[in-house]
């Protein structure tokens, strides 16, 4: 059975979208068929952070009866498939969030889990991805508004009948000013399953339009969510360790070898 | 302390800020929320309720310390100050939950800006007898930063002074943590400095250099250049004449001890371990008597998060199910729409009834309607009807039309567009 979850978090900005375009393509790493729908049709930036942008038909083009929702699956990187939202906002005014529910019954027939990237806050589209997933995963960083418009968004989703397996704390940086995990479980009620540090190499990626786990799989925010994913259909993972040798010291250490 | 940090009200460098003015402004304005030092990776805060600042912390400092060591932060440009606004009520939680840094309102040093003005300016004699260890100081020894030590911690110190009060310490080469406030005392010797008093500091001191690491880098360097070995046989002179007030003290051991004694050094790290014991069951009492909320409800309260109710909840989604209708609301909307369209119709003249039927398909929630209604109409003679009642009955179908539109609209005031979904026949007996 296909699994949907949704990846939301309410407040924005808060990594929502790198999450759950990384958390696709390590599932995918993992050998399972993995779709990972851009709901966010305001605000879409999935194709972004994965390089896809400008695809000739979108979500946008489905939800305004355009297109099917065959013609808008794409290959990412790693073998996940993509639905891109679309960043045009001409056809805003045309979308009907009704035919979500239609396309996604067609989209889980050939995956076994399709994550959906939902729009941040709890309007109509917000509700809607929530909605049409059984499972959630909330993200949130360790501060207080974003840890607010979390609570809102678990109470919703509990009053929807979606499972929420966890929350990602996002850009943790073992700072004191910020709540701690511990203080994060109780407030929400919900346990901690990642915790994703702080990391300037996310920025460098999604520059890049690649996913970081490709880019960087040693960075400590690969690993994290690497694990994450592991944890999310039962397999292991053993976290890869960054080089800590500088270049010149490989290069020396190479030298010194060959001579050997 | 533990503080919600939320969006500052201002953020400023100290170098861009007068810090008095602001501590000042902040009183007038009687401010209700606390201000943020940070600098490098530590950070004070200093918690205001209308105005007067009710508690302070450094880094693992809290009160006086706390206040000292902001204020010498506050001389570096990097410092960053922030000032944070919360609501009257949990000023009052927050003064709850930091009940370790609370200010003592009976002490003059709960005023910040006193404290500062005082610092700043030349020491006056008040403050110095404010000091029960440094009291008999001389003035220059007063301004070393040993003097800013909170006086709850000194006079436990004392008690363990006596310890090293030999001067032998001094001249057998104990460790540096020791030996340069010695040298500082003896720079002021001819201030009259005792034995006794110079090692009251010198422990603390050392004591608090080595474990606590209270003092700042540039503080050890300046004493380290200060010393003068006159001085320091002066005052090593001047130690060997003077004889221990009271005997019973464990320093009157040491004293009969021989200079260099193999157990001085010894006792002497005995003393420092007592005080640092001291000084770390302090720490470990603020610490145990912080609480740590992990009720539910007091963090909430903490962080100022409200919970949510259900009922919002529960409007929320109400309002995101939008034009979707259930049964029983799609059969009032028929029976509403039936009575209007009916009511409406016989207003018309020469309409004697009409029977309104109304069907509505709400089927996927795309409602959608169909209007059937019957008239009977009061007929004229055979000549009119022959001559003209198929353009008067035309004419009344096409108003009859119109009202039921109008009822449409009436009904669905916020989707007038859903009148192009209804299908409305009329026909005329």
């Amino acid at each position: 059975m296909t699994r949907v979850i949704t990846v939301a978090s309410g407040k924005g900005g808060v990594g929502k979208t790198t999450i759950t375009a990384n958390l696709g393509v390590a599932l995918a790493t993992y050998g399972e068929e993995v779709i990972v729908l851009d709901a966010d049709v305001a605000m879409a930036n999935l194709e972004l952070i994965l390089g896809m942008e400008g695809k000739s038909v979108t979500l946008h083009d489905v939800l305004s009866g355009e297109a099917s929702i065959e013609e808008a699956i794409y290959e990412g990187p790693g073998g996940v498939k993509i639905v891109p939202a679309g960043i045009s906002l001409e056809g805003l005014r045309k979308i009907k969030l009704d035919r979500l529910e239609q396309a996604l019954e067609i989209l889980i027939e050939d995956a076994d889990m399709l994550l959906i990237d939902a729009p941040a806050g709890l309007e109509k589209d917000a509700l809607a991805a929530i909605a049409a997933a059984q499972e959630m995963i909330l993200v949130t960083t360790p501060e207080v508004p974003s840890i607010s418009d979390a609570l809102k968004t678990k109470i919703v989703a509990n009053k929807l009948g979606v499972e929420i397996i966890g929350v990602v704390i996002n850009r943790e940086q073992h700072d004191k000013t910020f709540l701690t995990i511990n203080e994060i479980e109780t407030i929400l009620e919900v346990p901690v399953i990642a915790v994703v540090p702080e990391d300037q190499e996310v920025s460098r990626a999604a520059a890049f339009g690649e996913p970081l786990i490709v880019k960087n799989p040693k960075s400590p925010t690969s690993n994290a969510i690497m694990q994450l994913g592991a944890d999310l259909i039962g397999e292991d993972y053993q976290p890869i360790e960054p080089d800590k040798k500088g270049v010149i010291s490989k290069l020396v250490e190479g030298l010194l070898g060959r001579r050997r | 302390m533990d503080m919600p940090i939320t969006k500052p009200s201002m953020v400023s460098y100290a170098d861009q800020l007068e810090f008095l003015q602001l501590l000042e402004d902040l009183k007038k304005d009687k401010k209700n929320g606390f201000l943020r030092v940070t600098s490098g990776s530590e950070d004070g805060y200093l918690l205001f309720k209308d105005g007067k600042q009710v508690a302070a912390s450094y880094d693992n400092l809290s009160k006086l310390d706390a206040i000292e060591k902001i204020k010498s932060v506050m001389k570096d440009a990097n410092t960053l100050v922030e000032i944070f606004d919360v609501r009257p009520t949990q000023v009052s939680y927050l003064m709850d939950l930091n009940k370790p840094y609370l200010l003592d309102k009976d002490s003059d040093i709960d005023n910040v800006i006193g404290e500062l003005k005082k610092t700043n300016g030349a020491k006056s004699a008040q403050e110095v007898e404010d000091k029960p260890v440094v009291e008999n100081e001389p003035p220059v020894v007063v301004e070393s930063p040993t003097e800013e030590k909170p006086p709850v911690v000194e006079p436990s110190v004392e008690e363990k002074v006596p310890v090293v009060e030999s001067p032998a310490e001094e001249k057998s080469g104990l460790d540096s943590a020791v030996t340069p406030p010695v040298k500082k005392q003896g720079t002021n010797n001819e201030n009259t400095v005792t034995v006794e008093e110079s090692a009251v500091l010198t422990v603390e001191e050392a004591a608090e250099e080595t474990l606590t690491e209270i003092k700042s880098p540039e503080t050890e360097s300046s004493v380290i250049e200060e010393p003068s070995e006159d001085s320091e046989e002066q005052l090593s002179t001047e130690t060997s004449s003077e004889s221990p007030t009271d005997n019973s003290s464990p320093a009157s051991e040491v004293d009969k001890s021989p200079l260099d004694s193999p157990h001085l050094e010894e006792k002497v790290s005995e003393a420092i371990s007592k005080v640092e014991e001291i000084r770390q069951d302090e720490i470990e009492t603020e610490e145990e008597v912080e609480p740590a909320p992990v009720d539910r409800s007091e963090l909430l309260k903490k962080y100022g998060i409200k919970d949510i109710d259900e009922s919002d909840v529960e409007n929320l989604l109400d309002s995101y199910k939008g034009g979707y209708l259930s049964d029983d609301d799609v059969e009032k909307i028929e029976l509403t729409l039936m009575n209007r369209v009916k009511k409406s119709v016989l207003g018309l003249p020469r309409v004697r009834g009409t029977e309104v039927m109304v069907f509505l398909d709400n089927a996927g929630g795309d409602l959608k309607g169909n209007i059937n209604l019957i008239m009977e109409y009061q007929s004229q003679g055979l000549l009119s009807r022959i001559m003209g009642e198929s353009k008067e009955i035309g004419n009344l179908k096409r108003q009859v039309v119109g009202i039921t539109h109008m009822e449409i609209r009436k009904i669905f005031r916020e989707y007038p567009e859903i009148v192009d979904k209804f299908d409305v026949n009329v026909e005329v007996s």
